[in-house]
């Protein structure tokens, strides 16, 4: 008793009342609800039901796709890592010619995702796309059939989630400071030598960040393997979704994304682990701003210059064909034809001349930007009280922030609704269903662990004498975090805002359990409108839908990221 | 820095106030207008492409104000189930009888009879009152013309797998959809033992099991007409206003399958929903919304056949002459597909599917 009270003096009343919020948040939305589930899906009239497991071990064809998703997800370390480090290296460090048009290149992948971004590597490289046409009269030996399978799928999922590397990546290595470099090289380091023992320990925590983020991408796979995997390399996620809708089969869904989610927990814990032993703060109090260091040998240079414009192609091109489709109609897509006559401007007019068309943009762009706020300030007070607690309440609260990542979306809704059906106290009395403000705690659900994981890397740049200089001179915890600790942040809570923002944008897995009548969500009109049981142009209409998120998105990446890291 | 987030704060805040107050005129204009004062909530499947604005304006001249919340079936169905404690929504069209038996076993629908539901064949609609169709759709086989002749097409489901030169020719698509349960449920109907695995023989579960592994599965976003039309995959199933609206969008023509057995019908079905808070207003809403009239208008605008004989007689020409092709219906016991349907998918996709 003496004990506590003694401990007790010693914390401040506002620290009292974030851990009391950060607690019932916790409690209220991840853990409740999502346990309420989980207990609802496999207690089976009061006796735990484990018919789940015997089902899923016993299917040839379930086993075989969790194979191949881990298969995906450890090849993607490797390649995504790969690549994603060399065009980080080209756009920020090395001294590339043109090398603002390459970033935006790279930086596509930020603006468009999904199964149009499959669509358009179709178009080049299917059997009958555009490269097979064009190749297989200059090249016979041209093997047409190659984009299929295992392939196909890593090809299209290495280029697509280098997201996180041009971001987190890019913002790690503006945070060098030059000396050290400058430092290493008039010690008479060669330049490989100071990439690997000055430059790359210094981005190790955004390396185990992005490499977990990059592992549970390839686990739940879902537009590629689909489409280009064939009947050779099908995964796990589809079947997840299609489980999990169904009312008999929703444990046997749950039980595969627990297995996923366990999977990148464990991998978690590694990346924890290897993080801890380390320092990452580059040695300077006064760092100088990294200036580009040009390539000393002429041949590397010359085939660094080849391989950044290969891979700007191959960025670049499959967007670009989905821009110029979008202008064009349905038979137009299947058979890659680009005759002048099929190009017209009428499904983008569809699209804005019908009545209410404006008001699903409104409602997407407030509720993905308010989730998006909202969750970035959890993180930011999470993650600063993991860093400071390296026990284990700092350990379990990553954690319990982490719960999402182990089911599905359209159980997190169901958890949801289940759960606040009905007025409970821990919600005030209120019943959340029927309310605006369900979805917006959908949305703030599933994107807390991807933030937590940035942020969280983040702080471990943060200089800790920075933060003991303030408080010495008698500042006060929040008067740190707010002109200390924040400012040096800024650039990846804008970019975790941002990102957050345009995976939101386009959400219908949730929004359709969720939505409230008098607020449809974009993802909705988009869904209802491309599926092939709706008449009408839907394969143009997904593709017009498409170039529109990708400017809506553009949009915001300028106005909050792009501006902000110029002006530095 | 600072201030692009004050700028952005502001413009949620504007945005927020924006929707508040445009949510709060409609209600006022609500109650200017019409005899029925309460706004309904209808949930649908088929909202897609301007039939949720076309069904909302109908309503509003005739004096109801209602909202549309759409989804996929799958979703809107288990948003309805999610939401037994609390419910959203009056009332719920658009899925199919399947769907609706679910609702009405875990008591989510409210027993009301239509003035119109005479004219609905019994087939269609519950014997208890508490769901009636609206929308009929015939569930086919469709090929190329170019490929199979009338006389070297199959002629019944079975003909896909039993004989050899239509192995993988045949597109099925993904089970979790109306369309592939129904034909499955068409193929499990032949082989019904109460002693067999989830009401199937063993006879029927081997020739399930040869219809999935002879057929050719489309991906998701796969186009299966392309397909058709290319010849690549040449038969596809397909739902009966999607057999007129797809031979407009690629210009070109379909053979339909019209096997002896009679084809099985979806019949999409609408119900007024247990908890509503405005009873009287929606029964209002089903009356006038499945009456003859407006499923004519409907089905005149859409391409759909209407489950009520009367506006059949004024429905689309295509749809007139499609539906006089396909008139005899396969006999499918609802009831006991409701029962296995969701085992055998599962069944399905664990075991057969590759």
């Amino acid at each position: 008793m003496e004990k506590i009270k003694e401990y007790l003096k010693h914390i401040k009343i506002s620290s009292i009342i974030i851990y009391t919020l950060l607690s019932w948040f916790i409690i209220a939305f991840l853990v409740y609800p999502n346990i309420n589930l989980i207990l609802k899906t496999f207690i089976k009239d009061g006796q735990v039901s484990l018919r789940a497991f015997e089902k899923l071990f016993s299917s040839k064809r379930a086993m075989m796709s969790l194979r191949n998703s881990f298969v995906l997800a450890f090849s993607m370390i490797i390649t995504v890592n790969i690549v994603g480090t060399f065009i980080v290296l080209v756009t920020e460090y090395f001294e590339i010619k043109g090398a603002k048009i390459l970033k935006i290149g790279f930086m596509s992948t930020l603006v468009y995702a999904g199964i149009v971004l499959v669509a358009g590597y179709q178009f080049l490289y299917s059997s009958n796309g555009f490269l097979a046409k064009v190749l297989s009269d200059l090249i016979p030996s041209y093997n047409v059939d190659w984009f299929v399978g295992y392939k196909a799928v890593l090809f299209i999922m290495t280029f697509a989630c280098t997201s996180n590397h041009m971001i987190f990546l890019s913002n790690a290595i503006r945070n060098i400071d030059h000396g050290t470099i400058e430092a290493a090289k008039n010690m008479g380091a060669s330049q490989f030598l100071i990439l690997k023992k000055v430059v790359l320990p210094v981005l190790k925590p955004t390396f185990f960040s992005i490499t977990v983020l990059t592992f549970l991408t390839g686990l739940s796979a879902l537009s590629a393997p689909i489409v280009v995997g064939g009947k050779s390399f099908q995964t796990i996620n589809p079947m997840i979704l299609q489980f999990s809708k169904s009312p008999v089969s929703r444990d046997i869904g749950a039980l595969m994304a627990i297995i996923l989610g366990i999977a990148t927990l464990l991998l978690l814990i590694i990346m924890n682990r290897v993080e801890k032993g380390g320092n990452y703060i580059s040695i300077s109090k006064v760092k100088t701003r990294i200036i580009k260091q040009k390539i000393n040998s002429r041949l590397v240079n010359i085939i660094i210059h080849l391989v950044a414009y290969l891979l700007f192609i191959i960025y670049i091109a499959p967007m670009l064909l989905v821009i110029v489709f979008s202008f064009t109609n349905t038979i137009a897509i299947n058979t890659v034809d680009l005759s002048f006559s099929n190009f017209s401007l009428s499904n983008y007019m569809l699209l804005f001349t019908r009545r209410g068309a404006f008001e699903p943009y409104l409602v997407s762009i407030v509720y993905s930007m308010s989730a998006a706020v909202i969750v970035a300030i959890i993180c930011l007070v999470a993650s600063n009280i993991i860093h400071k607690k390296e026990g284990k309440v700092g350990t379990i609260l990553e954690f319990l922030l982490l719960i999402p990542w182990l089911l599905p979306a359209t159980l997190i809704a169901m958890g949801l609704i289940m759960t606040y059906d009905l007025p409970k106290t821990i919600l005030f009395n209120k019943n959340l269903v029927g309310s605006p403000l369900l979805m917006l705690s959908a949305y703030v659900i599933v994107t807390l662990p991807f933030s937590l994981r940035m942020l969280k890397a983040a702080y471990f740049g943060l200089d800790n004498a920075l933060v003991d200089a303030s408080k010495s001179m008698g500042a006060s915890g929040f008067y740190t975090f707010r002109r200390v600790i924040l400012p040096i942040l800024l650039p990846t809570v804008l970019a975790v805002i941002v990102l957050s923002f345009n995976k939101l944008l386009p959400n219908y897995d949730l929004s359709v359990f969720l939505y409230h009548p008098a607020y449809k969500p974009l993802g909705i009109v988009i869904k209802t409108a491309t599926e092939q049981e709706s008449p009408g142009d839907s394969k143009a209409i997904m593709f017009v839908y498409s170039v529109i998120l990708m400017i809506i998105s553009t949009i915001a990446i300028y106005f909050f990221y792009g501006r902000n890291t110029k002006r530095k | 820095m600072k201030k692009s987030l004050q700028i952005m704060l502001m413009l949620i805040i504007a945005a927020s106030m924006s929707l508040y107050a445009g949510g709060q005129t409609e209600m006022d204009e609500a109650e200017d207008q019409g005899m029925h004062k309460d706004k309904l909530v209808i949930y649908t499947n088929s909202g897609s492409n301007g039939r949720d604005q076309w069904i909302t304006d109908l309503a509003n001249q005739n004096g109801f104000n209602i909202t549309v919340v759409e989804g996929g079936g799958g979703d809107i169905f288990n948003r309805l189930i999610a939401e037994k404690n609390s419910p959203i929504a009056d009332v719920a069209f658009g899925l199919n009888m399947l769907n609706f038996a679910e609702l009405k076993k875990q008591d989510i629908l409210m027993k009301y009879k239509p003035d119109w539901a005479s004219e609905v064949d019994s087939s269609m609609k519950d014997a208890d009152d508490y769901y009636h169709g609206i929308v009929k759709q015939a569930i086919v086989l469709v090929y190329n013309p170019d490929v199979y002749t009338k006389e070297t097409a199959p002629k019944d489901w079975p003909d896909l797998w039993q004989k050899s030169e239509y192995h993988g020719q045949y597109n099925i698509f993904g089970l979790g959809g109306g369309t592939s349960r129904t034909v499955l449920a068409s193929i499990a109907m032949r082989y019904l033992d109460s002693n067999g695995e989830l009401g199937i023989s063993a006879e029927g579960w081997e020739e399930i099991k040869q219809y999935i592994q002879n057929g050719y599965m489309n991906a998701d976003g796969e186009d299966y007409i392309q397909n058709l039309v290319d010849k690549k995959i040449p038969m596809t199933m397909l739902w009966g206003s999607g057999v007129i609206d797809k031979q407009e969008a690629y210009s070109t023509v379909l053979g339909v399958m019209s096997p002896e057995i009679g084809v099985p019908f979806v019949v999409e079905q609408v119900g007024v929903l247990e908890g509503t808070d405005s009873p009287d207003t929606a029964k209002a809403f089903v009356n006038w919304f499945g009456s003859s009239e407006v499923q004519a208008a409907w089905a005149q605008e859409f391409g759909t056949a209407p489950a009520n004989s009367v506006s059949m007689k004024s429905a689309k020409a295509e749809a007139v002459e499609l539906d006089k092709v396909l008139s005899k219906a396969q006999y499918i016991d609802w009831a006991f597909v409701l029962e296995n349907v969701n085992q055998w998918v599962e069944k399905i996709e664990l075991e057969f599917v590759e």
